[in-house]
């Protein structure tokens, strides 16, 4: 779903502009690939912004986040709809969005803008077990590895900064950050130095096994 | 009863030996006491030991069990206020002002403090993501501590501005499945609030805490202050184990065990825990055990000594009684009865004891018998007879004492046995014991001796009595097919005419009975004249080896007459004792004494010699004179007499002239074989032997056919009347008879008158000796009669 979700917003942005396919992978320290990280590359020169109205959603089905992780572009207004049959309060208090959505259930709340870049974490203040993560980036190329920890991005040719982002990654955010000049189709291989943190594996099979579905 | 020595002794070892040894019944006790405080002292002891070191293991075991309440108590609080800072911490009011907290501290700490009052803590704090102090309840300056919390677990202590506080920190997140921490909620208490009252009545010892060591410094304790800061000065030693400490209580100085555990952590280490209760307290259980336990003993001491009493009562007591049984028996005092007991081994004693008291009435009865009696007659002994005197003489007046004895009893003991000789006792004694006399005492002195008292009366006289006694003799013995005839010898002595006194009177009649020896008399009263001669015995039986040294013994010497032709064909040598003080002394006063006393073999001896030496010099005189020598049965039955005569042949040149020995046939018959060996020995040498008053004796013929002798000398008694006598004739011929077809020559002593020895000379006789030629004479009379003699004779 997010590979969809991520394939669609690209092919939005990036269909006017011919970009060279900048492909990444993700490995562990131990060189194992990362399914699900957070890539994406920002610029310094001025790079498209995210159209007026652009909406993605983070539901709650079966008292979970769905998607675990969400990606959008800063200023994506995002949606809280409620699939379950209880009523959820959905929380952060991420300084890159505060907010607080008191119990509800059938009446979908208004989506929020998300006009802070960084990561948001997600809580229910119901369900502790609840929990959900929305990277907002300045830049409209971003994705999330696949199962083998790939990734591929297509960008125009110019200097870029690669950043490598996920709950379970130990790694100082700044560590990972690399310089990328794009001019042709290019490889990157990111890797880890530390181990992952353990645990959050429910909120990956259960992406995976939506993938799979769909 | 007098004590006699042998009884002052036996009483003084006694009372010695009660005095060394103890009673048996304070033996058994001192053992039982013995045993007794042995047994209490192991049993004190042990249990003593047992039970301090239970009681002591207890107090241990009491004092790890109050750490584990009290850390119990405190991990308690620690978790109670850890699950109130969870509670806080997931508190989405909590969590919204933890996140505002930079913006709006005012009000996360206003909910802070109200947080703290009602987890009744002391001091509380939050920290954010990167520990950095968002807000704190307090205002000391001090900077929290640096706190390690993902290690964090148990109790934990933390110093705060010198105070020791308990503390708790939960993290806080957010989102609750974060695997972030957003921030810390930190709460601590003071541990001076943790150690309360309430710890003594749950663990019942005194609770105090200090810091950690080496510096364990007290930082709380139940106990008031004053005993606390006693405490804190030590010294302290911070062990499981107990440990004693004198600390001051109710104004005076009592002595605690203590025992010290750790607790908790802090980053200078473990507070210390310490335990203490008062010592006396803590054993009180341990000393009322041995309280009781000494009076259980003592009690149980008291029982077994009462018991032992009664036990050895048991025992002593009946052996006290037959103790003095026993003292009883030992007096002569004879008990009907000795004490029974129902304890087995008493009881046999006391029946040991029974059974020893009848065997020594026995053995009285037989010692008495035997001290009294005559064994072999039944008649009184010796002993009775004096006691009997002695009692008479008290009495009764006159008494008369008779000893009797049996003339040559010892020839028939030696020629018929002594079989024969018991056997004629013993019809004496009966004879005796049948004198139908009132008031006759009869007893058996010894021997043939025999002792009779009569109470003087007047059915009687002592004559009468002598010889109503002499009566009872006339009928002769008959033992065995024998018929003997005996002659006696009685003595008479009466009181009081001859003494006053037993001994005397026995004297006396001893005397009185000896002079009729040789007289021929059946009966003497004593007469004062008699008591010459038995003063004479006595001094004889001592002089006589000096009187042999001295040359008071002399020969004589009695011609012998060859009856064919009439010449002197030698001589017998008759000894005489010529005392310097007493005069002449015949022989058959002191060779029977010599007899008794064995001097007569010295006195043989000398006779032999002078014999041979007299017999030398008439040789050298020319005269071949025949020696005949008597000799006593005594010579005969050792074998020295072959020997002395040997040796004297040799000294004296041969046997020039003959040697002839005469010997008794009593001395012949009392050991015949050796007797025999003896004679044949002295006739190999060339001796003439006769046997002397042949007749008389009891001679067996087959043992005179034996005997190796040459002639036979026919006693006088035939011989003195032989002339007018037709008996002594009739027995004269026979005997000769006799020795002519044994091959014997004879000779016939005591010739008195020439018709006697006409009749001898027809008879066959060989030769004769006798007053009629001559009475034996010194030799110097000899030699003077031998030149008369063919004068006188013709």
């Amino acid at each position: 779903m997010i590979l969809r979700y991520a394939v669609f917003v690209c092919c939005l942005l990036c269909l006017p502009v011919q970009g060279m396919e900048v492909r990444v992978s993700v490995q562990t320290d131990d060189a194992r690939p990362v399914p699900g990280a957070v890539a994406y590359l920002t610029s310094e020169q001025p790079l498209p912004q995210v159209n007026e109205g652009a909406v993605a959603e983070m539901d709650q089905i079966n008292k979970q986040f769905s998607p675990h992780i969400l990606v959008v572009q800063k200023g994506t207004q995002i949606s809280f709809p409620n699939s379950d049959s209880i009523q959820h309060h959905v929380y952060s208090f991420s300084p890159a969005k505060t907010f607080q959505l008191q119990l509800y259930k059938d009446n979908n709340p208004d989506p929020l803008p998300f006009d802070g870049t960084g990561k948001v974490e997600l809580g229910c203040n119901v369900h502790d077990w609840m929990l959900g993560y929305i990277y907002v980036v300045d830049t409209p190329y971003f994705g999330q590895t696949d199962k083998r920890g790939l990734l591929a991005l297509n960008v125009p040719a110019g200097n870029y900064k690669l950043h490598i982002r996920h709950p379970r990654i130990q790694d100082q955010p700044d560590k990972l950050d690399t310089e990328v000049t794009v001019s042709a189709a290019q490889n990157l291989v990111v890797r880890l130095e530390q181990p992952l943190l353990p645990g959050l594996e429910d909120f990956e099979e259960d992406t995976d096994e939506f993938i799979g579905y769909e | 009863m007098s004590p006699s020595p042998a009884n002052v002794e036996t009483m003084t070892h006694s009372l010695l030996s009660k005095l060394s040894s103890r009673s048996l019944r304070s033996r058994m006790l001192m053992v039982f006491l013995l045993l007794l405080a042995l047994i209490v002292v192991v049993t004190l002891v042990t249990v003593q030991k047992a039970t301090y070191q239970h009681s002591t293991g207890q107090v241990r075991d009491h004092a790890k069990t109050s750490a584990i309440v009290v850390k119990d108590k405190i991990r308690n609080r620690s978790n109670q206020l850890a699950s109130a800072l969870a509670t806080l911490a997931k508190d989405f009011n909590t969590k919204q002002l933890i996140a505002g907290g930079r913006q709006d501290q005012e009000s996360l700490l206003s909910a802070l403090k109200n947080h703290q009052r009602r987890i009744d803590a002391d001091l509380s704090w939050v920290l954010d993501e990167n520990h950095q102090l968002l807000t704190v309840t307090t205002n000391i300056s001090t900077p929290m501590p640096e706190i390690d919390f993902p290690k964090k677990t148990g109790i934990t202590w933390q110093d705060i501005a010198g105070r020791y506080y308990l503390l708790e920190a939960v993290p806080v997140r957010f989102v609750e499945s974060s695997p972030k921490v957003n921030a810390w909620l930190i709460a601590a208490v003071d541990v001076q609030r943790l150690i309360t009252q309430e710890l003594i009545t749950l663990t019942d010892m005194q609770v105090s805490i200090f810091s950690p060591a080496p510096e364990g410094k007290l930082i709380a304790s139940t106990f008031a202050s004053p005993v606390a800061n006693v405490l804190q000065k030590g010294p302290l030693t911070w062990t499981e184990e107990l440990q004693q400490i004198w600390l001051p209580a109710e104004g005076q100085s009592r002595e605690y065990i203590y025992a010290s555990a750790d607790i908790g952590n802090s980053p200078d280490g473990p507070l210390k825990l310490l335990f203490a209760t008062i010592a006396d307290k803590a054993y009180l259980s341990y000393n009322s055990l041995i309280g009781q336990l000494i009076l259980i003993l003592v009690i149980a001491a008291l029982l077994a000594l009462t018991a032992a009493v009664i036990i050895s009562n048991g025992i002593t007591r009946p052996l006290t009684r037959l103790v003095n049984v026993t003292n009883k028996i030992r007096k002569g005092q004879y008990v009907e009865e000795v004490p029974k007991s129902t304890t087995l081994e008493i009881s046999s004693l006391s029946t040991a004891i029974d059974e020893m008291q009848q065997g020594i009435k026995q053995r009285e009865l037989e010692i008495q018998q035997m001290a009294y009696f005559d064994a072999l007659t039944g008649l009184p002994n010796r002993n009775q007879f004096n006691n009997q005197l002695q009692q008479a003489l008290t009495q009764h007046r006159p008494v008369v004492v008779l000893m009797m004895d049996v003339d040559r009893f010892k020839d028939i003991n030696d020629t018929l046995g002594h079989g024969i000789g018991d056997q004629l006792l013993v019809k004496i004694a009966s004879r005796l014991s049948d004198i139908e006399v009132d008031n006759l005492f009869v007893a058996r002195l010894g021997g043939d001796e025999f002792g009779l008292i009569w109470f003087g009366d007047n059915s009687s006289t002592p004559k009468r009595l002598a010889s109503q006694v002499v009566d009872v003799f006339k009928t002769p013995f008959d033992i065995e097919q024998l018929r003997l005839d005996l002659d006696l010898s009685i003595g008479v002595a009466i009181y009081p005419d001859h003494g006053d006194n037993p001994s005397t009177l026995i004297q006396c009649a001893d005397i009185a009975m000896y002079s009729c020896k040789g007289h021929h008399r059946a009966f003497a009263i004593y007469r004062p004249e008699l008591n010459k001669y038995s003063l004479q015995r006595l001094s004889l039986m001592s002089e006589l080896r000096s009187a042999l040294a001295e040359g008071q013994l002399k020969l004589y010497y009695q011609p012998k007459l060859m009856l064919a032709d009439g010449q002197v064909s030698g001589a017998e040598c008759l000894i005489r004792w010529i005392h310097p003080v007493h005069g002449f002394i015949p022989p058959d006063q002191f060779i029977p004494l010599a007899e008794q006393t064995g001097a007569i073999r010295d006195v043989t001896r000398w006779a032999l010699k002078e014999a041979m030496h007299q017999q030398q010099k008439w040789s050298q005189a020319g005269l071949s004179l025949n020696m005949a020598v008597n000799i006593s049965p005594l010579d005969l039955v050792d074998m020295q007499l072959p020997d002395i005569v040997a040796d004297l042949f040799s000294q004296y040149n041969g046997n020039q002239g003959g040697l002839t020995l005469e010997v008794t046939e009593s001395a012949v018959m009392s050991d015949p074989d050796m007797a025999i060996r003896a004679l044949e020995k002295l006739k190999s040498m060339g001796v003439i032997l006769s046997i002397d008053d042949f007749g008389t004796g009891y001679s067996s013929m087959a043992q005179l056919k034996k005997m190796p002798v040459h002639e036979l000398k026919i006693d006088k008694a035939f011989v003195l009347d032989l002339a007018t006598n037709s008996e002594d004739q009739i027995m004269v011929n026979t005997l000769l008879g006799l020795a002519r077809h044994l091959g014997l020559k004879t000779v016939a002593e005591g010739v008195e008158d020439a018709s006697s020895l006409a009749f001898l000379k027809r008879a066959g006789c060989h030769k004769a000796q006798g007053f009629y030629m001559s009475k034996p004479l010194p030799a110097a009379d000899f030699d003077m009669w031998l030149k008369n003699y063919p004068e006188s004779s013709s």
